[in-house]
């Protein structure tokens, strides 16, 4: 067997010859079903992960197309009605010197949504062929991506919010547009994506040749 | 289990399971959001309707992605861009219409802007002031020729599809106070409503189109005459001064009145031209000359300045209105010359004795006959004190032998003779004269001579009452009876006889002053009868008709009678003295 030339000096569960348990830690023989302390399932790589992190991005990508493109905000304003979209929101944000709430929207619903799917993409073509990159470095990649995509929901949420609050009739009413659901299943879904990655898939391909 | 350094070379191999290259199931999670997706875009597009593209002369207040189009004030669409058209001649509005409507837009839609609007008939569009202008749409509910290109009225059609009525066309005489939409009226009533008025291209006419609504284009008929009902009538005639303002609406902004003066009139289709005349005398001296409708056109040329002579001067014929002027022309002379004024008449073929229906040939050969015999048009002067300008023809077999001409355009010249018109000066002296041969101080001696004469006659009642012996006659004819009383008591209390003498001899007395008083009563009758002549005289001054003269002849009639009465008075006494104290 050989041992790993981890510059920490670590070898991996699968290295030793056991499985881990994602759920309570234990490591056991890899022959168990499922873990004796916390009867979680046991797997040592779990299986189709990289296939399922892309059929997520694809889906959630194909839904961000279709939020950008509609209206988000149906604004209804002294008989004057106003479709906004995510970008042109922004737009009108930043033209009514909101600067900072503008660069919220912003990151929450462009640069974080984007950054997430160029992040994940780049993950899982990397890891589904051997390479040569740091693995701690991909590891802070992979959890910054699982902590901060949530926060694409703040666009979700400030609709969600407005909708419910700014209820005038005549004088101004706020109605969700199609890009509202449709960026929250896009959300929805790259979270999932994230969530199918196996993170333990980033120790198996490095620097040895082929995936295990 | 108590290693510490565990062995790692006994360590059993981890059995790898086969990599599955098989394609999850998870994979259909794109799919799904493909279908998504696509059922997003496929919805919103299926519900979008058609986009069509309006060309407006500006584009005053429209805004791409806010202004609507609305029928019957429900929205139908969004404009979604506005842009130029080519060569930046117009403004072009992108307008994406709600599907379900979209099927009826074809040709004959109209679309036109509503903008907040202040009328003499009210407010109009205040909803725009907040939301901004709307472009408002007309089309019926059936299916057509599909258009995706319209041209923007300027201003709103006359009637909206599903409005019934019959749209006519008024011919007007340019210069009136007619605007677009301004109402159409008859007995005080609005009917209908003005399009937009189009001046003709010879700027003496101006035609607009008319909608008269349902239940009131019944009373149109082909003998219906309009009027203008612009503004104020005024007239000062001999019943006084009448004005009249037939609506406060027509008043700001022009309207005509139609009625129909004479029956017998046919229905009315779509289109058919009405003339709108002046005012509704002129519209009805017009209906009752309709028989007589000018149908020969005649021109002449004038050299001279003719005050008052337009548009509204008739042509007379042996004292018969036998047309008009139809159009005046200046003109300048081929030969070197001064300006000349062409004035264009109309003619009725009827009132000059013409058989109707003839070609013009004819016509002009018939009236070249009678130019032959000295027929002269000239310019002359009627009305009370020579002030309307009026167009004569006139036989004056004195005259230059003339002939009918034909100018370059064909229009018949009839030769023209000097004007019989009274310059100003003369007009002006004329009235004097008029006036001060009227004769005011004979009506004035006449009046204070009959002032004189009632007075007279009042001073002559009351000298009657006052005349020596009538204020006495009553006293001494109640003394009298009080003596007869007395001696009718004396007679029954006895001593008879002695009073009896006492009572003839006071009767006696009685009957003297009674005689005496009778005396000057003829003399009372003839004066009385002298101031019934005097006033007579007056009377006979004054118009048999008049109140005054009833009254008088009244008066005259008391004062006959009372004399009458006097006289037989006179004659009763005379002839019975006794009767004064027997009461008969």
């Amino acid at each position: 067997m050989d041992i790993s030339g981890h510059q920490h000096d670590l070898i991996t569960a699968r290295d030793a010859g056991m499985v881990a348990c994602t759920s309570c830690g234990l490591v056991a023989s890899p022959d168990v079903e499922s873990c004796p302390r916390c009867h979680a399932r046991m797997q040592s790589r779990i299986d189709g992960s990289i296939q399922r992190v892309l059929a997520w991005l694809l889906a959630g990508l194909i839904l961000y197309v279709p939020a950008n493109i509609y209206p988000m905000l149906r604004t209804t304003q002294m008989f004057k009605e106003q479709d906004s979209t995510i970008v042109g929101g922004v737009i009108t944000l930043i033209h009514h010197h909101a600067y900072a709430i503008g660069a919220i929207i912003f990151i929450a619903s462009v640069l974080i949504p984007v950054g997430k799917f160029i992040v994940i993409a780049y993950l899982a073509v990397l890891l589904s062929r051997p390479h040569t990159k740091d693995p701690h470095r991909l590891h802070i990649l992979h959890a910054a991506v699982e902590f901060i995509g949530r926060w694409s929901m703040i666009d979700v949420f400030v609709v969600a919010i407005l909708v419910a609050l700014v209820q005038f009739d005549v004088l101004a009413s706020i109605k969700p547009g199609l890009a509202a659901a449709c960026f929250a299943l896009s959300v929805v879904f790259t979270m999932l994506s994230a969530q199918a990655f196996d993170p333990r898939l980033i120790w198996d391909v490095t620097d040895k040749g082929t995936p295990k | 289990m108590s290693k510490i350094a565990p062995d790692l070379s006994n360590l059993p191999s981890p059995k790898l399971e086969k990599h599955s290259r098989r394609p999850s199931l998870i994979w259909l999670m794109p799919f799904l959001a493909l279908a998504i997706s696509a059922g997003v875009v496929w919805n919103n597009y299926a519900s979008k309707g058609p986009l069509i593209t309006i060309t407006f002369k500006s584009a005053s207040g429209i805004v791409a992605g806010t202004t609507e189009v609305r029928i019957r004030d429900l929205r139908v669409g969004v404009v979604e861009a506005v842009g130029f058209s080519e060569g930046m001649e117009a403004v072009e509005a992108q307008i994406r219409l709600d599907k379900n409507i979209a099927r009826y837009v074809d040709t004959e839609a109209e679309f036109w802007i509503v903008e907040p609007k202040v009328t003499a008939r009210g407010v109009s569009g205040i909803g725009t002031l907040l939301s901004g202008v709307y472009i408002a749409a007309n089309w019926d509910g059936k299916d057509g020729v599909r258009a995706d290109r319209f041209v923007a009225l300027d201003v709103p059609p006359l009637a909206s599809f599903g409005e019934e009525g019959t749209r006519i066309v008024l011919k007007a005489r340019a210069g009136g106070q007619l605007a677009a939409g301004a109402p159409v009226l008859t007995s005080g009533i609005e009917v209908g409503r003005i399009g937009q008025p189009k001046l003709s291209s010879s700027g003496t006419t101006v035609t607009m189109d008319a909608f008269i609504l349902k239940p009131y284009d019944a009373r149109l008929t082909t003998n219906t005459r309009f009027w203008d009902a612009s503004g104020l009538s005024f007239n000062l005639g001999a019943q006084g001064i009448a004005l009249k303002v037939d609506s406060l609406a027509a008043l700001l902004e022009g309207g005509v009145t139609f009625g129909t003066p004479v029956t017998g009139g046919g229905p009315v289709a779509d289109g058919h031209v009405f003339d709108v005349f002046a005012s509704q005398s002129v519209a009805r001296t017009k209906a009752f000359e309709a028989d007589a409708s000018p149908d020969i056109s005649a021109s002449i040329l004038l050299d001279t300045d003719v005050n008052g002579l337009g548009l509204d001067t008739i042509v007379r014929f042996r004292g018969v209105k036998v047309g008009g002027v139809e159009d005046l022309v200046g003109i300048e002379n081929v030969v070197k010359g001064p300006v000349k004024l062409r004035v264009d008449l109309r003619l009725s073929s009827k009132r000059l004795g013409l058989p109707g229906g003839l070609s013009s040939d004819k016509v002009r050969a018939l009236l070249d006959s009678r130019v032959a015999n000295g027929l002269r048009v000239r310019v002359s002067a009627e009305g009370l004190f020579g002030q309307t300008v009026v167009l004569e023809l006139v036989n004056l077999p004195s005259q230059a032998k003339a002939e009918i001409t034909l100018d370059p355009d064909g229009r018949i010249m009839l030769p023209t003779a000097p004007a019989a018109v009274p310059d100003a000066d003369t007009g002006v002296n004329g009235l004097v004269t008029r006036i001060s041969n009227l004769p005011i101080e004979e009506l004035m001696t006449a009046a204070t001579q009959a002032l004189n004469n009632v007075s007279k006659l009042t001073g002559t009642a009351e000298s009657v009452l006052t005349a020596d012996g009538v204020d006495r006659i009553p006293q001494t004819i109640d003394r009298t009876l009080q003596e007869v009383r007395a001696l009718v008591t004396a007679i029954r209390d006895g001593g008879a006889i002695e009073n009896l003498n006492a009572t003839l001899r006071s009767a006696d007395s009685a009957l003297k002053s009674v005689d005496s008083a009778a005396s000057s009563l003829p003399a009372l009758a003839n004066r009385l009868n002298a101031a019934a002549d005097g006033l007579q005289s007056v009377v006979s001054g004054y118009d048999s008709d008049s109140r005054f003269y009833t009254d008088i002849r009244g008066v005259l009639r008391d004062i006959s009678s009372t004399a009458e009465s006097f006289r037989s008075l006179a004659r009763s006494i005379e002839r019975k003295p006794n009767s004064l104290l027997l009461g008969r």
